[in-house]
């Protein structure tokens, strides 16, 4: 099967192992399957998001690294950008080719010459300044613009409680 | 005379090959469906001509009873449809037995309905904690979600949002010192681990401070 995915997984997971970036871990759940990956992600400082740590999975497609991983959050966070049920929605994850909305240049979103740690480092980015303008979550972009009080007091809690407070 | 009547044979198969070849390309149906026992059948066709049309028909007949449905296809109209579920594009694709009229029916807005024996993976324990539930109700659409219809059967909007105990998923005893260990020695497995400890110490000392996470634990 996929021999090119297969060794290109292999060569990230190398990479990640030996050095990865700071507040991310990721490695496959099962060492018999490549294609799903279990991920931890800080959150990062200076968020609301500051202090907790984040599960997610990455899903590869059998045709990577032609298309995109999908990353999905479990349990999923409150984010503008992250879909209630947790999948991830970044130009970046995007499958390459132009957007059919046009609100994404090309070169924003999926390519070859992306990897599975500029996918880490995105989200973390996306965590310390969620973009409201292309929203997953309607809620939640309506609760971080009208009331962030109560937007970090959710996330807040949420976060307390996956730290086993 | 040997030589001739060789040539003959040799033509005759040819030109009954491109007959056969002809006739079956007339069925006027997208690629992907003649897929299933076709290739099989146009390999042993230059045998004999008839035996292979009658086939043909026959599959036909089995095909409107119930119509076969592959993952290549259901894949052909995801890449179209990326945020319809697998599940609503094979029952679509088992009523009209192919992905052109699908992808149509898709494109001009029609509403996919799921299977009426479809059961949700993730419907239990999805919807419960904390009350923040995202899922119903709300009819503005995303930037990326062109099809109106389908906000109320998006799966992406059922709500997963809750804590899980990273604690127990990771086998994390806070009680536990695990300060002198060195993240290089580690494998993934056990820099996770103390990531999440590490976390948990750091947030400990945070409560302590802050009278704002007291009133929430509260």
């Amino acid at each position: 099967m996929s021999k090119t995915a297969q060794k290109r997984l292999l060569k990230e997971l190398e990479k990640l192992t030996k050095d990865s970036p700071e507040g991310i871990l990721a490695s496959p759940i099962d060492d018999s399957n490549l294609f799903q990956w279990d991920c931890l992600i800080m959150g990062p400082p200076d968020s609301c998001y500051e202090g907790g740590v984040f599960n997610a999975r990455l899903d590869f497609p059998k045709d990577y690294p032609l298309n995109p991983p999908k990353l999905t959050f479990q349990p999923s966070i409150l984010h503008p950008n992250i879909y209630p049920n947790g999948e991830v929605c970044i130009s970046i994850l995007h499958s390459p080719g132009s957007d059919p909305n046009m609100y994404e240049h090309e070169c924003e979103r999926w390519s070859p010459v992306q990897s599975v740690e500029m996918i880490l480092l995105s989200v973390m980015s996306i965590l310390s300044e969620p973009n409201i303008e292309s929203g997953a979550n309607i809620d939640a972009c309506i609760l971080w613009r009208d009331n962030r009080p109560e937007f970090e007091r959710q996330v807040k809690l949420n976060l307390l409680k996956s730290l086993g407070f | 005379m040997a030589d001739q009547s060789f040539t003959l044979f040799i033509i005759l198969a040819i030109a009954g090959y491109i007959a056969v070849k002809w006739f079956l390309s007339n069925n006027e149906q997208h690629p992907s469906i003649q897929i299933n026992g076709f290739s099989s059948q146009s390999d042993s066709a230059t045998a004999s001509g008839t035996a292979a049309s009658s086939n043909a028909a026959s599959r036909q007949t089995r095909r409107r009873i119930r119509r076969r449905v592959n993952d290549d296809m259901i894949e052909v109209v995801q890449s179209l449809a990326p945020h319809l579920h697998p599940e609503q594009i094979r029952y679509d694709l088992e009523q009209t037995g192919s992905v052109e009229t699908t992808v149509e029916r898709y494109l001009s807005g029609r509403d996919m309905p799921f299977p009426p024996d479809y059961v949700p993976e993730s419907e239990t324990g999805g919807n419960s904690s904390n009350g923040q539930n995202q899922s119903t109700g709300s009819s503005v659409t995303t930037g990326n979600n062109t099809n109106n219809n389908s906000t109320s059967t998006d799966p992406r909007k059922r709500s997963n949002i809750k804590a899980d105990n990273l604690l127990k998923k990771f086998n994390v005893d806070p009680q536990e010192d695990l300060s002198n260990l060195n993240p290089n020695d580690l494998s993934i497995e056990e820099r996770k681990r103390l990531m999440v400890w590490q976390a948990r110490k750091s947030m400990e000392l945070k409560v302590e401070n802050s009278e704002y996470l007291q009133s929430l634990l509260k």
